[in-house]
């Protein structure tokens, strides 16, 4: 029995490992200067420095080869700003989608659902070149509402399918019941189908956030320096001089944070299943 | 009229038509009883009548109002359903109060009347608890006052005793007939319990094929089936059918099947064709000494059901009869002989399966 | 062959958290027997089950099976077969291969054919042999499954919930014959149940277990007969026991406050607390010294349901007959002394008085 413990604690504790290792690297790295990351050979041994963080704030950076304007911090706000207006928007047209398809039969549903999904197989780039065409155009091109728009391509399958499924799950006797209580359409959908179907949601809605915030393609080809988001905004670490791997690592800490954030406060939402208890069993 | 009529009610999902012209009248305070297999179209049709089923056509007409293109919310009916449909993000006390929130009755209005039906329901302790928290039997009650707090003129009870311990159910076997009177409402009852059916049934409609097969008094359906398969579902142990071919005999004719030799007065109509006699398992006698016209038979296995002995017996010509007696029985494998009583004897065409029967018609149940 | 548990308990968990599924539940069950395992749900008969299947471990005590001690070794070696309640057929085979899949090669093609499809036809299932399981209904599935296992050699078959999914209109003549070939071949069956009509159809003797206790061993009448304590009073028996409580005057006892009851042949210890329990199918109605009102008369086909409502309770009654009161009409009443079952209102353990000789 002891042994046994023994054995699997040392499994668990390599599964960790493996896992946090690039983790705890970046944020071991992000405290360093890119003299002692570079040194050969390497040390595990360093003085912890703050600089690549200042920097990053102050949005000036001095390095050996010259000076650098950061504009980081920007580059942040505008992650921010554009993963969560495509979230939102996202969220407001494609839950009462998925309801529609989870609950209605209708011609070609099932093939606008797929189709819907296809979005999410295509490779981004084989879409760009027209797109920032038709941007152009449309004087789209480099705006927040054009990015917000693009974005749909990547939060609105997921939504879709996820709260979709979430829908499905739930029985629609429970809708009907509320119904013949005399309560309307809508009321049946905004309290009892939405509530119902909030796990399903927030995790939707987090993962959607999380891949709106990660992407890079979109915003390289379709938006200048002052709408690109941080995935973009560390291309500029990228110096004819060399690259600044101690703020690179900096910007990932800081640029991983919100998404941690998040993703650490719906967990317990996520895991709590609403419906349990709701029908028979 | 007060209480419920339906005209002609379809349904159809793609090629299968599931509801194919249904007329029923259910008067207030009375219960109707709507049997059927799985699969009958029972849910759809209590759903048409909710106002669920957007594909069903035919006429809905509550207390002479016709309601057929009003909406679920507007039609004045109460629901229980066979998964209960209890909503799991609301409170016990919620979940009964929400008919009279979709009303709009005061607050104290509300309470007052959610605590009288949950204390007649005996769930008054378990108001605040939500859904998960409760019993089979108190989520089942939950969703009966749910259905009835709002005093609806037309009550929908899908199957609601399906999903609870026998004990409970029989309670609630007890309970229901008091309970469904003193609402007045017309109330439609779906099972596939025949005992259920017999226990709460003013009359029962046996939903089959989409149709009416037969409705009437639930010891009629019992006594006299429409057909075969009515014959079968509605009783338990399941009736014997045994195959024959009536001759023309004085007044009536003469049955041979499986050793039995029955002279059954009228149904001249059967004779010389194809049938089945049916013999049902407690109209039939057992003996452990030959007696006149008794069929010999061993006893395969005993079952005992309900207090009574359900015996398998197998005849000397190979054919399996049920019999259950409510006295002790000789042990498996001993020789016995069966005895027919010929005024219970039921004759069916083989091929459509319809009861043949002189005495008595079999009615609708249309208004 | 012949089972035996003894002292056999199952834990899960440690400590204060721990939960006591099964506790100390000896019992034996003899070569050729039947017997159901019989308990609402959560009161230990599945995690019995599994430790005679060999799914879970024994917290305390032994299994022997056949004279050999089981409860050590792996599922595979103790000659178990075993009916699943989820049915666990396998999806990729056909039915009749299902069937087949559990006999053993030595028996040679031909053998096996010949078996499955002697069981095949005693469960009605010779039409879908060659069906997936997949297509089939519950109560296909259910009758596949319930072939499997009996087309098996074993020491022993336990059978979960074998046949709750059944079409009613099969359940009879497929009790009947499952019973008689279960008698023919000889063979001890475990069937484990919530359903008591089941249990009573098929089993020579029933465990009732509640809260991880075996409550009663016996075969079902006795159990009727002399139930151990109330709950198997009221557990056992459709519909269930009335109950009613008695007051003590004296020497007199009390029925409803103000009945004496008279007994003549039994002496009930003093200075207890008593419950009346009463079978349904025991009272006598349209005769006897109490009355109440009826409300409701139910009739059944083959048997009447007669509740009446006395000293605020309701008593049901059943009669074989047709019962001519309606709801409303006064109804007299009674029971035969011998009829009449004692408890212990506190302990719930059943009283037997001493007898009287006449």
């Amino acid at each position: 029995m002891a042994i046994a413990k023994i054995l699997r604690a040392l499994a668990l504790s390599l599964v960790l490992a493996f896992f946090l290792f690039p983790i705890v690297w970046i944020l071991l790295m992000s405290f360093q200067t890119n003299e002692e990351i570079l040194r050969l050979p390497p040390s595990t041994f360093f003085r912890p420095t703050l600089g690549n963080y200042i920097a990053l704030i102050s949005g000036h950076l001095e390095t050996a080869a010259g000076e650098l304007d950061i504009t980081f911090l920007h580059n942040l706000w505008n992650s921010i700003l554009l993963s969560t207006s495509s979230v939102a928007l996202a969220l407001l047209l494609g839950v009462p989608a998925a309801y529609a398809f989870a609950r209605f039969r209708f011609r070609l549903g099932e093939d606008i659902a797929f189709t819907m999904l296809s979005f999410r197989f295509a490779p981004p780039l084989l879409v760009l070149l027209p797109l920032s065409l038709y941007f152009q155009d449309l004087g789209l091109n480099d705006t927040y509402l054009g990015l917000i728009w693009v974005y749909q391509l990547i939060c609105l399958p997921l939504i879709l399918w996820i709260v979709r499924g979430y829908f499905e799950d739930a029985s629609p006797d429970i809708e009907y019941a509320y119904r013949i209580d005399g309560h309307s359409w809508w009321r049946a959908f905004t309290r009892i189908a939405v509530p119902l179907a909030g796990p399903g949601i927030a995790a939707a809605g987090l993962l959607s956030f999380i891949f709106a915030w990660n992407n890079f393609v979109f915003a390289l080809i379709l938006a200048s320096a002052d709408k690109q988001p941080v995935t973009v905004g560390a291309l500029a670490f990228v110096t004819a001089s060399g690259i600044q791997y101690g703020q690179i690592a900096a910007a990932i800490v800081l640029s991983i944070l919100p998404t941690l954030a998040l993703a650490l406060y719906a967990q317990r939402w996520l895991v709590e299943g609403l419906s349990l208890g709701a029908v028979k069993g | 009229m007060s209480g419920l009529a339906i005209a002609d009610i379809r349904a159809q999902f793609g090629r299968n038509e599931v509801l194919r012209g249904i007329d029923l009248a259910v008067a207030a305070g009375e219960t109707l009883v709507l049997f059927g297999p799985s699969g009958a179209g029972k849910t759809v049709l209590l759903r048409a009548i909710a106002g669920l089923e957007p594909g069903a056509t035919g006429r809905v007409v509550i207390d002479g109002e016709d309601v057929s293109t009003h909406g679920p919310e507007s039609r004045n009916v109460g629901m229980a359903f066979q998964n209960f449909a209890l909503y799991p993000h609301l409170s016990a006390r919620e979940n009964i109060a929400s008919p009279l929130r979709a009303r709009g009755v005061s607050a104290g209005e509300i309470d007052a009347r959610v605590g009288a039906i949950a204390r007649l329901l005996r769930i008054a302790h378990v108001l605040s608890h939500p859904p998960r928290a409760l019993s089979n039997g108190q989520k089942q009650r939950t969703a009966l006052a749910r259905a009835l707090i709002a005093e609806p003129r037309i009550l929908l009870l899908d199957d609601p005793l399906r999903n609870v311990d026998a004990k409970l159910r029989y309670e609630m076997r007890l309970e229901l007939p008091r309970l469904l009177r003193e609402s007045n409402a017309a109330t439609i009852y779906v099972t596939q319990d025949y005992r259920e059916a017999m226990a709460l049934g003013d009359r029962v409609a046996v939903l089959q094929n989409g149709v009416i097969a037969q409705c009437g008094a639930a010891d009629a359906v019992y006594d006299l089936p429409a057909n075969r398969e009515v014959a079968r579902l509605f009783g338990d142990p399941p009736i014997n059918l045994l195959p024959c071919r009536p001759q023309a005999a004085a007044g009536g004719i003469d049955i041979e099947a499986a050793g039995f030799r029955l002279h059954l007065g009228a149904r001249e109509e059967a004779t010389g064709k194809d049938c089945l006699l049916g013999l049902r398992p407690e109209t039939l006698s057992l003996s452990d000494h030959p007696i006149a016209g008794g069929v010999a038979a061993d006893i395969v296995a005993i079952t005992p059901l309900h207090e009574r002995q359900v015996v398998l017996t197998r005849t000397a010509a190979g054919e399996e009869l049920v019999v259950s007696v409510a006295h002790d029985v000789p042990k498996a494998g001993s020789h016995v002989w069966l005895l027919a009583d010929p005024r219970a004897a039921l004759v069916f065409e083989a091929s459509a399966g319809k009861l043949i029967q002189a005495p008595m018609a079999i009615r609708g149940c249309a208004a | 062959m012949s089972l035996v548990l003894e002292h056999v308990s199952k834990t899960y968990g440690v400590g204060a958290s721990a939960v006591h599924a099964v506790r100390d539940v000896s019992l034996a069950i003899a070569p050729g027997e039947i017997v159901a395992l019989l308990g609402s749900s959560g009161c230990g008969k599945t995690s019995t089950l599994r430790m005679i299947a060999g799914f879970e471990r024994v917290s305390a005590g032994g299994i022997t099976l056949a004279g050999r001690r089981i409860d050590t070794l792996a599922p595979a070696a103790r000659r178990v077969a075993m009916a699943f309640e989820g049915y666990a057929l396998y999806p990729p085979l056909s039915v009749g291969e299902n069937i087949g899949f559990g006999l053993s090669r030595r028996l040679g093609r031909t053998e096996i054919a010949k078996r499955v499809r002697e069981i095949a036809e005693l469960l009605d299932i010779s039409d879908i042999l060659s069906r997936r399981p997949s297509g089939l209904s519950g109560g296909q599935q259910q009758r596949a499954s319930l072939a499997r296992a009996l087309a098996r050699e074993a020491d022993l078959y336990l059978l979960d919930e074998p046949m709750g999914q059944l079409e009613p209109q099969l359940r009879a003549i497929l009790r009947g014959r499952v019973k008689a070939l279960i008698k023919a071949r000889g063979l001890t069956a475990v069937l484990v149940t919530h359903d008591q009509t089941e249990a009573n159809a098929m089993a020579d003797r029933i465990a009732v277990m509640e809260a991880g206790v075996l409550q009663q061993f016996c075969p079902p009448a006795q159990m009727r007969e002399q139930p151990a304590n109330l709950f198997v009073a009221t557990f056992i028996g459709e519909p269930p026991m009335n109950v009613l409580p008695l007051e003590r005057d004296g020497n007199r006892v009390l029925l409803a406050g103000t009945i004496p009851l008279s007994l003549h042949s039994i002496r009930l210890p003093i200075a207890r607390t008593l419950v009346l329990g009463l079978r349904p199918h025991r009272i006598k109605l349209g005769e006897g010294p109490l009355t109440g009102v009826v409300s409701s008369n139910q009739w059944l086909g083959d048997q009447a349901h007669v509740a009446i409502r006395f000293a605020d309770r309701l008593v049901v009654a059943v009669s074989q007959a047709k019962v001519p009161h309606a709801a409303g009409e006064q109804i007299a009443f009674g029971f035969a002394e011998e009829d009449a079952h004692f408890f212990d209102a506190e302990t719930g353990d059943a009283l037997v008085g001493e007898r009287i000789p006449a």
